[in-house]
């Protein structure tokens, strides 16, 4: 019986009865002036049984309990086995790829291949779903009897990078489907490697007894044996930097980890898309971690993508991690100096702090050598060629010495050119007047003004209380990574009356501002309060000068809002990500991302970023854009697989029994399923049909007993 | 002849219209008060001869007939027939058990009464004689003598748009005491139910006849009464005793309906004994036709 407590309905058994009495009891009241021709004696009868009352009060008895009857799902036992209603679940992540014992199919093969068994030997009556989950549930056939449809979706069923997350919703999901349906052999089977961590909050408590309390669901875990060799996992491989130059080199750190209890001899392989790039042999013992780093020259200017992968163990799919290099452009800086400095010809280096700027961004460009593979050039230029230029060609413009422009519409182009993600760098000098340098730079300065020339009787310090500062970009310099600071004193500089927007990067130890830094729009703008000359400061014969001037001028090449971390080409299968795309994507209504698998994403009009997710295949994918006529550069993105699939913790027999409220026989084998189902068989054609006699019976007997009822009231 | 005289009841203009044209006589000679086309029991001056006698003293000179002198050499006077009005009692049953709630669509059986009542007043005054109404309850409730004219056509059509009366059960004994005020030589209509015990009723339309009175019984009945036409249990009550009985319909039925067709088998002989006239009317009945036809009936017998 399916639904014993259905049988409470036979309580209503008591309706008609009490109905029929009401019925003989409640009499209508009715004014007769005749009333004396009605006879006592007849009357006297009148609470006598009827025998069509009594019958129809039968019949309806009847009718009710096989109703009632036919709702409570009766059984009865049979040769074989009734229609079965069973849901399939299987486990598509990654560490379904293990191996079966005899080395040669995968688990997820073996379960798929026995599901594909199950679906072939449905009969008449039986009802199955399907349903492939990972980290996200990949396909549902719902409960269906089309034998087609469910050996196609079992067929097409795949294996992916990620996890398990899904799984432990969808068998209470498909245990509450089960639980509505309510049929005679129902089943869940859950085809997983049943590890913990997708168990992890309910495994130690009883968490799916109250779906399977008052039900005949049988849950099976299918727990088949995988070999457990010894296997290393690739935990994370990155290049360092992940934007490099042309012509510069990146090391990859590749960090892995022997998860199994012997030593094993891992090679550790870097490959360029199929070419194998450099290997690398270690012994690695158990429970080691390893990290391993191998170099590369990069010296064409496309970006490319990387595979880091161990030597073949008992778990391949933990063995490949992949990461891109993104190829940096060449930079370009616009050096405008003053009248009091001439650009030098050819090889003559001056000492002027335009010089000195001039050397420390390129040395080798200053001293008139030959530099082919430098990824900064430097243009300098004097104040009157400036109109001349075109200032979207350079990175940055450094105005140095420069108090005046040429013409008003000048200020306007480096404004314009600021706002759209250039970097300016403003440096005057002693000689400079600092009412017409505000007035001249007023619209780049956002606010900041500089005051009168300050010159104090001792050289200041510089403050090294990272605290003071709100821009931490010169934070290196002050914790002395780039050379000591002590040496370092300014002692000529203008005051900075009015910091508007600005925030101070680097000040004295007195609290002045000596560098300030303005964002405007995507681009920004440094305001020095000082120059490079060597009678104003020591910084230029200091050490830390050319990272201070390479960190400034890293700073001042990036548009605002350019996500600068190394892992932006990098995400998780089954993770969100939001890829900025360069500007000539702009106007494409998709891309197309081609990997292991081609995916296409929309992206918003009028913005060059792209969301990827429902990436469930690690790989590395290359981003194009859709149109054939567009030459744009494309992007990689490397997927990597989700981590904490290596591991072996799987749920143990009576952990799955406890999950199940204690329930026997809920962690089988799959070559053990074949006896899950009891040999009964619902009575319901019966009841049905019993049902329906009885229906008509009682509809002929009303028609019947209401016709004589009419035929003799006609009589009188 | 209007639909509704003042503000009593009314009555369907095509029912008086199918009674126009239709006169009602009386089968006995009447006696009234003016001159009008009945035939009375009094000698007149009309001029239907009807006998000779003798010439005595008093007697006017001019109706001594000279001719049956000159045979007989003896006065004789001839005498002539009288024409009067005729004097129509109304006798309506206005007790409780006429006041039954009908079926759905039917009119109660005093409507019907009320209507017929009214219908048969508005002839009469119509022809220039005089209609008086008694309500008759569980005593005389209303008592009209039998007049001329409009007037009193609308008098009495306030009297029956809500006819007072209450209990019942003596209608036979209560129209027995009209005694002297149902005048001799008229016409009598007894509009009642006639369910009560019949002896009373008997006796008192025996005694109108004995005093030379056309006298027709109209019974009017419900149709539920006459059909029974109830199949679930039923608490049955008496409009006037009160008294109840549970019956099951489908039990009694054929007795009720044996007992119900004996009751109106023995009015009827009754009324065929006593010349009475007897019309059985439900509620259901088309009253153009059942009362055009009966007093179309009447005077074809009159003068068939």
């Amino acid at each position: 019986m399916l639904y014993p407590m259905m049988l409470l309905g036979l309580l209503g058994l008591g309706i008609p009865v009490v109905i029929h009495l009401i019925n003989r009891r409640r009499m209508k009241p009715q004014v007769l002036a005749t009333l004396r021709f009605l006879d006592p004696q007849d009357v006297t009868n009148a609470f006598a049984p009827v025998p069509r009352d009594w019958i129809q009060l039968l019949l309806r008895l009847l009718l009710l309990s096989i109703f009632v009857l036919l709702m409570a799902r009766l059984t009865k036992p049979s040769a074989e086995v009734g229609p079965r209603t069973v849901a399939l679940v299987l486990d598509n992540s990654m560490s379904m790829r293990r191996f079966c014992p005899d080395g040669k199919t995968t688990l997820f093969e073996s379960h798929r291949g026995r599901i594909l068994q199950l679906v072939r030997g449905m009969r008449t009556g039986d009802c199955f779903s399907f349903t492939l989950v990972g980290d996200n549930v990949f396909a549902s056939t719902g409960f269906t009897s089309d034998r087609t449809s469910l050996e196609q979706a079992v067929t097409n069923a795949w294996v992916s990078d990620g996890g398990g997350r899904c799984l432990y919703t969808t068998v209470e999901e498909n245990l509450r489907e089960l639980r509505s349906r309510r049929a005679l052999n129902m089943a869940l089977l859950v085809f997983s490697d049943q590890q913990a961590q997708n168990y992890r909050a309910q495994f130690d408590q009883p968490a799916l007894a109250p779906l399977l309390d008052g039900t005949s669901i049988q849950p099976v875990f299918v727990l088949d044996p995988v070999t457990n060799g010894a296997n290393a996992e690739m935990c994370s491989a990155e290049f360092q930097p992940a934007r490099t130059y042309p012509g510069s080199g990146s090391k990859v750190s590749a960090t892995f980890q022997n998860g199994s209890d012997t030593q094993m001899a891992v090679t550790v392989s870097l490959y360029n898309g199929l070419s194998l790039v450099e290997s690398r042999a270690c012994n690695v013992a158990s429970g080691e971690t390893v990290q391993a780093e191998m170099r590369n020259i990069f010296d064409s200017p496309v970006d490319t993508a990387w595979k880091v992968s161990l030597s073949e163990d008992a778990f391949n799919a933990d063995n490949d991690q992949y990461t891109t290099v993104r190829m940096l452009k060449t930079r370009e800086v616009l050096l405008v100096t003053g009248p009091r400095y001439p650009v030098p010809e050819g090889a003559v280096i001056g000492d002027t702090g335009a010089d000195l700027l001039a050397c420390a961004i390129n040395p080798v460009q200053a001293m008139g050598l030959e530099d082919s593979g430098a990824n900064i050039r430097v243009t300098r230029v004097g104040f009157s060629a400036l109109e001349r230029k075109a200032l979207s060609l350079y990175t940055t413009v450094i105005l140095y010495g420069v108090q005046e422009l040429p013409s008003a519409e000048m200020v306007q182009d480096l404004e314009m050119y600021a706002r759209n993600g250039g970097g300016l760098y403003l440096i005057p000098d002693a000689s400079n007047n600092p009412s017409l340098f505000n007035e001249t730079f007023a619209k780049v300065l956002d606010g900041f003004r500089l005051g009168g020339l300050r010159e104090p009787k001792s050289p200041a310090a510089l403050d090294t209380r990272e605290k003071s500062l709100t821009d931490p970009l010169l934070v290196s310099l002050l914790r002395g990574e780039w050379g000591t600071v002590n040496d370092i004193f300014v002692s000529r500089y203008f005051d900075a009356t009015q910091l508007g927007k600005a925030r101070p990067a680097l000040k004295t130890a007195d609290g002045d501002t000596l560098l300030a830094m303005v964002t405007l729009g995507k681009g920004h703008v440094c305001v020095q309060t000082h120059s490079w000359s060597i009678q104003e400061t020591t910084m230029p014969r200091a050490l830390p000068f050319v990272s201070v001037v390479h960190a400034l001028l890293g700073r001042l090449a990036v548009p605002e809002g350019e996500v600068s971390d190394g892992r932006m080409d990098h995400m998780r299968v089954g993770d969100y990500h939001r890829l900025v795309l360069p500007l000539d994507f702009r106007g494409s209504s998709n891309v197309v991302v081609q990997g292991p698998r081609r995916y296409a994403f929309d992206m918003p009009a009028d913005a060059a970023v792209v969301t990827l997710k429902d990436m469930f295949v690690a790989g590395a994918y290359r981003v194009a854009h859709t149109s054939p006529t567009k030459v744009v550069k494309d992007r990689w993105v490397a997927v990597n697989r989700a981590q904490g699939e290596s591991g072996q913790v799987v749920m143990s027999t009576e952990q799955l029994s406890k999950l199940c409220g204690g329930k026997g026989n809920v962690a089988l084998p799959s070559d053990r399923l074949d006896g899950l189902f009891q040999p009964r068989r619902e009575l319901f054609p019966w009841l049905l049909l019993l049902l329906f006699l009885a229906l008509t019976a009682e509809t002929l007997g009303s028609v019947f007993l209401r016709r004589k009822k009419v035929t003799h009231g006609s009589t009188i | 002849m209007s639909a509704a005289v003042s503000s009593g009841m009314k009555i369907d203009p095509r029912l008086l219209q199918s009674l126009k044209g239709v006169h009602l006589r009386s089968r006995m000679l009447v006696r009234g008060m003016y001159n009008n086309r009945h035939r009375t029991s009094d000698f007149g001056s009309s001029t239907e001869f009807i006998d000779h006698r003798e010439y005595q003293k008093g007697d006017a000179i001019r109706s001594i007939d000279w001719r049956v002198f000159a045979r007989t050499d003896r006065h004789y006077v001839k005498r002539h027939e009288m024409e009067a009005n005729m004097r129509v009692h109304l006798l309506l049953d206005t007790s409780d058990s006429m006041r039954v709630p009908p079926p759905d669509g039917l009119p109660s059986k005093l409507e019907l009464a009320a209507a017929i009542t009214g219908a048969i007043a508005t002839m009469v005054i119509s022809q220039q004689d005089a209609a008086g109404l008694c309500l008759v309850g569980d005593k005389i409730e209303e008592r009209i003598p039998a007049r001329q004219g409009m007037n009193h056509l609308a008098q009495l059509f306030q009297h029956l748009g809500a006819p007072r009366g209450t209990g019942g059960g003596a209608f036979g004994t209560q129209i027995a005491h009209l005694g002297g005020h149902v005048q001799a030589r008229g016409m009598v209509f007894v509009i009642t139910d006639a369910l009560d015990e019949l002896e009373p009723l008997y006796k008192a339309m025996r005694n109108m006849v004995a005093r030379h009175n056309d006298v027709t019984l109209l019974q009017v009945l419900d149709l539920a009464e006459v059909e029974f036409p109830f199949t679930r249990m039923t608490e049955f009550r008496h409009p006037e005793t009160g008294a109840r009985l549970a019956a099951n319909p489908s039990d009694v039925r054929d007795r009720y309906l044996q007992r119900l067709r004996e009751h109106q088998s023995s009015l009827e002989s009754f009324c065929r004994k006593a010349r009475i006239d007897y019309v059985p009317v439900q509620n259901n009945a088309d009253l153009m036709v059942l009362l055009r036809s009966h007093f179309l009936r009447r005077l074809m017998r009159r003068f068939g």
